[in-house]
């Protein structure tokens, strides 16, 4: 067999021709390292489709079931009702069409998971810097900001601060820390901190020159975020919204 | 004559999306996953949907409180299916009904061994449904099976998040679930190009079997796997 991985994932999604299971499963009686492989990736499987599926049940659970509320033969009340009804139905159609800039700073707002992954060495666990971590990590944002002030001139702590306060609706105190980076002009950060910028202005509502010249900017940039910020900026431009 | 004087209960589901729209979107990704949400989601609020589903799981050794989870059960395997286009444009409440009848055969032939039939195929379902000979799980055996499932899945659910980042388990998500591609993943999930995703990817798959491997507390469940 000539591409095991291709194999065993095939065998876990019933894509094997019935020659070959034939033989991957005598293959699967004698070779017991094969079979703890197949059971481990059996096991990834259905742990990330219950990862799905648990996700998917969130989802449905936001879904109101509508009610029929019995209505009395009144005419006045029958054309209340139908221009209730005619409400009711343009609301979904709507919510559909809008997207406020807060929102749409939401959707597209992912924390940083790389940076609280990068910790220091383990004598230097109770450093301020490892504790912000651990704290940024733990979503306790509030320690995470005051053990990252305790750290000057850091690109990466004032990088991971700008998160903290974005993450505790501190908005305005992120702007400061991602200009701050860009201001540093430290590569490492420059591109995260312009695009966090970007929507740390969006939920603020502040979509003045500075934040065209950013969008801008970053998509003439071409690199990882330009085709978020360009639909962003097909959202921006989009009649059916309300700022 | 008003309206509003007599409501029929109705008989089939307000869906926003017909079988031809769902199965012509197939040819553009962008949108698929957002009609298969509008379609759970019209068909999760859809009452007859609802009543055909709970009066065959409660004569088929179900109980009501089974219902809402396993409507929600059958539902995922809906959106699955309109994300792999295995719908090929049947009736679509029909289709999920039958979806649900063949998810339930599954459970009770768990337990009691009833011949399988193929996923999809409403009228060999409901043939084989009016005709089951064998007994179906009991009220006690019926709510062991489900707790069983529960934990496991919980179980399954704790290893994840035990073992990886939540961009991670996106990504893993993303290739193997939704089976997206590279390119498709990169944009979405911010990765410089869609060879840095498969790198992440691949990265994510050994540090899942290391965690797997060192963690003697997962070692029962791997046993418990048949393959």
């Amino acid at each position: 067999m000539k591409n095991i991985d291709d194999i065993i994932e095939r065998y876990l999604n019933d894509g094997l021709s019935t020659t070959e299971l034939t033989e991957f499963k005598q293959l699967l009686e004698t070779d017991k390292a094969l079979e703890t492989k197949v059971k481990q990736e059996l096991m990834i499987k259905m742990a990330l489709e219950a990862h799905e599926k648990d996700a998917f049940k969130q989802q449905l659970k936001g879904l109101k079931q509508h009610k029929i509320i019995p209505l009395k033969n009144n005419r006045k009340r029958q054309w209340l009702s139908i221009a209730a009804a005619i409400a009711l139905l343009l609301i979904p159609a709507f919510q559909f069409f809008q997207h406020s800039n807060t929102q749409i700073a939401s959707q597209y707002y992912e924390k940083d998971e790389s940076i609280a992954s990068q910790l220091l060495s383990p004598d230097e666990a109770q450093s301020p810097y490892n504790l912000a971590m651990n704290a940024y990590r733990n979503e306790n944002y509030s320690l995470a900001s005051e053990q990252l002030l305790a750290i000057k001139n850091n690109a990466r702590a004032t990088y991971t601060l700008g998160h903290t306060y974005y993450l505790s609706k501190n908005y305005q105190k992120g702007i400061e820390q991602f200009k701050a980076v860009i201001k540093s002009q430290n590569p490492e950060y420059l591109e995260k901190a312009e695009w966090y910028l970007l929507l740390s202005l969006l939920k603020m509502n502040q979509t003045n020159g500075e934040f065209h010249t950013l969008l801008a900017g970053i998509i003439d940039k071409n690199g990882v975020y330009r085709e978020s910020a360009k639909a962003i900026q097909a959202k921006l431009s989009s009649n059916w919204r309300f700022k | 004559m008003s309206i509003f004087r007599k409501i029929n209960p109705p008989k089939g589901c307000d869906l926003k999306y017909t079988s031809t729209q769902i199965v012509a979107a197939y040819a553009h990704p962008a949108q698929l996953e957002l009609i298969a949400n509008q379609v759970v989601g019209d068909l999760f609020l859809c009452q007859y949907f609802k009543n055909q589903v709970t009066w065959f799981v409660k004569n088929n050794g179900g109980k009501l409180e089974d219902v809402e989870d396993f409507i929600q059960e059958s539902l995922f395997i809906v959106k699955k299916n309109l994300l792999s286009h295995a719908f090929k444009g049947a009736d679509l409440t029909s289709y999920t009904i039958g979806i649900a009848r063949n998810s339930w055969l599954n459970i009770i032939k768990k337990k009691k061994k009833i011949p399988l039939v193929d996923i999809g195929d409403d009228q060999k379902a409901a043939y084989v449904i009016s005709n089951i000979k064998e007994p179906t799980p009991n009220q006690e055996e019926w709510r062991i099976i489900q707790e069983e499932e529960n934990n496991k899945s919980k179980y399954l659910l704790t290893i994840l998040k035990d073992c990886l980042s939540d961009k991670q388990i996106k990504l893993l998500s993303s290739k193997y679930i939704q089976k997206l591609s590279y390119v498709e993943i990169a944009a979405e999930l911010h990765y410089k190009s869609a060879d840095a995703a498969k790198n992440a990817a691949m990265d994510a798959r050994k540090k899942i079997k290391n965690c797997i491997q060192q963690n003697p507390r997962y070692s029962d469940l791997l046993a418990s796997f048949n393959v």
